[in-house]
Parts: structure tokens; sequence; C-alpha cells
């Protein structure tokens, strides 16, 4: 598995990820922020209760719902990578999600890419979208692992859908991403992924965010940056994720052009 | 020049030519929008540098995620300035050099077309229009399409309301109004057509 640190080099980051379509930063956050961030978590899980026979508690906007979380948008550690892979031109995709899977359950989607409904842009495709999905707990090998195949974004094919109510197939060099508390898993989303079944007691906690290029839309349907919380944005490059910037006419004025990656 | 040319009946007409339409369609199927709309002029005698070398956004590869087309009123001639191009310039990343910005480039291709002809490019190649040094004028009609994933140029910006009466869901999905499926596009099943 393809585990980094905050220290590591980032032209080491860049290498593995456009090998593999991912990696994972280790300490990404620091205790204190895991424990802060926890605590936030839990105070949205009271107020989203899971519903009966959920396999999982997901809450839209998690950025826009408490201070600990709007701060991930630009988590410097984290966001340096995202940044050099998409480019200046790097805005949300959405305003992040909490993903609460439930502890003794099944998976709840099967092997697919994002972009598998493009059909008229072949494969492989540009890099559209990174993931960043925080670990606001540990994460276990049986504790419903977020799952991907290294190496797939790059195929010229796109992936094969499973069976219709078989649950994932396992497919031949797939890796579950394990790890503590305060690691983050950074993908190129057009790998083909999936999760897997939570045979443990506990829940799988994660906070997921998602950067595009300026040029997209975002998703849609609740997923979206409100008007109200661009608005609030003071800081430049805050206000550039959130799509505050018209991104032809204003392509030379992205304030994330200025942003040091390497000094961070 | 315009803020959005679909405002002006002859325009949002041009919108509809077949002509021009069908080519995008054949690119983009029905995917395809409208991403901005403008005039383009400049008067006669022109003292503007002869290139301005820009790509509207980086993407590689062969296949358009968005395209300019340039329709002509007037000859472009060498001395009204054409449209000039870099062949291959789309496959990869690089931007053209911010030194030679107003310079001509090595492989460049000028599109000399003539009045009433239309140029389509791959917005990811090198392009540049020209100086018009004649006594006339130099105008043309700049329409930008991609898919109905991308945004506008200035989504900021309303469409005129002239191009919405009595639209029919063929205008309102070239004007980017309403996405080929209905739902969550992110989870939109291409084998079966609907959001799964």
């Amino acid at each position: 598995m393809n585990r980094v640190t905050p220290q590591t080099p980032l032209d080491e980051v860049l290498s593995l990820f456009e090998r593999d379509g991912y990696v994972l930063m280790e300490n990404a956050l620091t205790r204190a922020q895991v424990a802060e961030l926890s605590r936030a978590y839990d105070e949205q899980l009271a107020l989203h209760p899971p519903k009966d026979g959920a396999l999982r508690v997901e809450v839209p906007r998690i950025l826009e719902r408490d201070r600990h979380f709007e701060q991930l948008m630009d988590h410097p550690p984290v966001f340096r990578v995202a940044h050099a892979v998409l480019g200046y031109d790097i805005e949300l995709a959405s305003s992040g999600e909490l993903d609460h899977k439930l502890a003794r359950t099944p998976a709840y989607i099967t092997w697919h890419s994002d972009f598998q409904w493009m059909t008229n842009v072949a494969c492989p495709r540009p890099n559209f979208w990174v993931r960043c999905t925080y670990f606001i707990g540990d994460v276990t090998p049986d504790g419903g692992p977020f799952t991907l195949l290294p190496g797939s974004h790059r195929w010229d094919y796109p992936c094969p859908q499973d069976e219709p109510g078989q649950g994932p197939r396992h497919i031949d060099g797939q890796i579950g991403i394990t790890g503590p508390a305060g690691s983050c898993l950074i993908n190129n989303t057009e790998i083909w992924h999936t999760n897997s079944p939570n045979h443990s007691d506990q829940p799988r906690r994660l906070i997921m965010l998602l950067y595009k290029h300026a040029w997209m839309k975002q998703w849609q349907e609740g997923y979206q940056t409100t008007p109200e919380f661009a608005a609030r944005q003071t800081d430049p490059l805050r206000r550039q994720l959130c799509g505050l910037y018209t991104w032809h006419q204003e392509a030379d004025r992205f304030p994330a052009q200025d942003w040091p990656l390497n000094s961070r | 020049m315009a803020e959005h040319a679909a405002g002006i009946p002859e325009f949002l007409d041009l919108l509809e030519h077949r002509p021009l339409l069908d080519r995008l369609r054949a690119l983009f199927g029905d995917e395809l929008q409208l991403l901005s709309y403008d005039l383009l002029y400049q008067g006669p005698n022109s003292q503007s540098p002869p290139y301005a070398w820009h790509r509207d956004f980086v993407f590689p590869g062969d296949e358009p995620l968005a395209v300019n087309a340039i329709v002509y009123l007037d000859d472009m001639t060498e001395e009204r300035g054409p449209t000039t191009v870099v062949p291959g310039t789309h496959r990869g990343v690089a931007l053209p050099p911010r030194d030679k910005t107003h310079e001509p480039l090595p492989g460049q291709v000028k599109a000399y077309a003539r009045a009433g002809d239309a140029v389509l490019i791959n917005s990811a190649i090198w392009h540049s229009g020209g100086c018009n040094r004649t006594g006339e004028e130099r105008r043309a009609i700049y329409a930008y399409f991609g898919y109905w994933w991308l945004k506008r140029d200035n989504q900021h910006a309303d469409i005129p309301p002239q191009a919405l009466e009595n639209a029919n869901e063929a205008r309102l999905r070239l004007l980017g109004l309403q996405a080929p499926v209905a739902g969550d596009m992110w989870m939109y099943d291409p084998q079966e057509g609907r959001i799964a």
C-alpha cells in the first residue's frame, strides 16, 4: 500500500499517485485535530441518527455544518497534493460528506468508477476529481475499508459491473485501505473502487472531500456548496474553492496560483 | 462585445443552424451545451499585438471537451488577422510560452476563412486571434460549446430571457438549463439510460 506522510517529498507522493491512482497519507491530522473532529462528528451523528435498517449514515455538506470540518477544505498536508494533481484551477466538487458505515453491515455499493456515466469520453480519461477521505477513527481490515484496484484509473476500458444483488466481487490485486485515525486516503476517482462489509463491532468513521477543476460543474442534488457558505468565505483561496472565480475570464487570477506547494 | 449574443434573435437562430449544430452534435451528441456566446469585433487599423497565444483550459487528449466555433462575417485575409493555431498542442498540458505570447510560433497554421465560413477548434489547442491592420472592420461570432457537465464560461451571468421564450427541451439543454438526465448526474447509469 502506498503509505506516505506529510513529510514525504511531494514529487514522491505525486509519482505514486500517478502510477497507482491513490496514496494513504498517515498523520494527515494531529491527535488533537482528530479529537476535535471526532467530537464534531459525534454531534452530527446525534443530529442525524441512523434510520431503521440503514447500512450507513451519510451527512452531505459536512463542511458547512461545523467550523472544524470547514477547516479541512484547505488543510495543508492534504490540500497540497490535491492542488498539485489538479492544478491552480482547483475547486471543491461538493461541500463534503460525513460517511458513517455502521457496525456489522454489508457493503452498500459495488465496483465502479465515478465517471462511468461519461461514455462519450474514452478511458483513460483526464483526472477530473480527487477525493480526500479523512479517517476519523481507525479503519481496520474487517471494518469495511474503502477498497480499490491500484492502477485501474489508467486502463482503457471501464469498470465492469457486478451482478445485481451479489455485492462487490473479489478482484485480484484489490486493496482495502486501512490505517489509523488521522490518516487520509487521496485518490483519483477514476480508479475502480467499492467498499466492503463491516464485520467488526465498530462503525467506520470517515469525512470525504472532493476537488475538481474549476471548469466542471459541482456535484448537484444537495451536495453542492450553498451560496451562503461561499459568501461567508473571506480568504481568497477558500473563495476560489467555493467557485466564486469565473474560470475563463479569471484564470490568470486564481489565488491558488500563488499557493506555495512546497513550503508547507 | 455582447454579454450574451443569444439575446439577439438573429444570433439565437444561428445557434440552431443545422450545418453548425449537426457537426457539434457529432462531437457531443445530446450532451452539447453552449458555454458562452459573444461577438468579436475589431475596428480598422487596430494597434493590438499580432498574436495573443492562450489555451482556454488544459485537458490532454484527442477528444475535445469543449470547442470554439468561430463564424466569420468578414474575409480573414492576412491583413485582417486570421485565427491561428498550433496543431497538436492539445495533446499536452503545456501552456504557450509566456515570453512568446505576442510572437509567431513554430508550426502555426492560419485559418484564412471567408465570410460565412466557420472554424471549429479544440479549445485545448494553443490559439490566437489576429490583429486587424486593414482600413475595414474585423467581425466574427464566437460560440463556445462543450459537454453539459462543464460550467458555463460565466456561470454567474443570467441567460438572456429572449433565449428562453418558447424554448423547447433541446434549446434548454443547449443553454445548459436542463441536463440530459434527471436526478443525480453522478449516479447516471449509461446502460440503463437512467439514474441508478
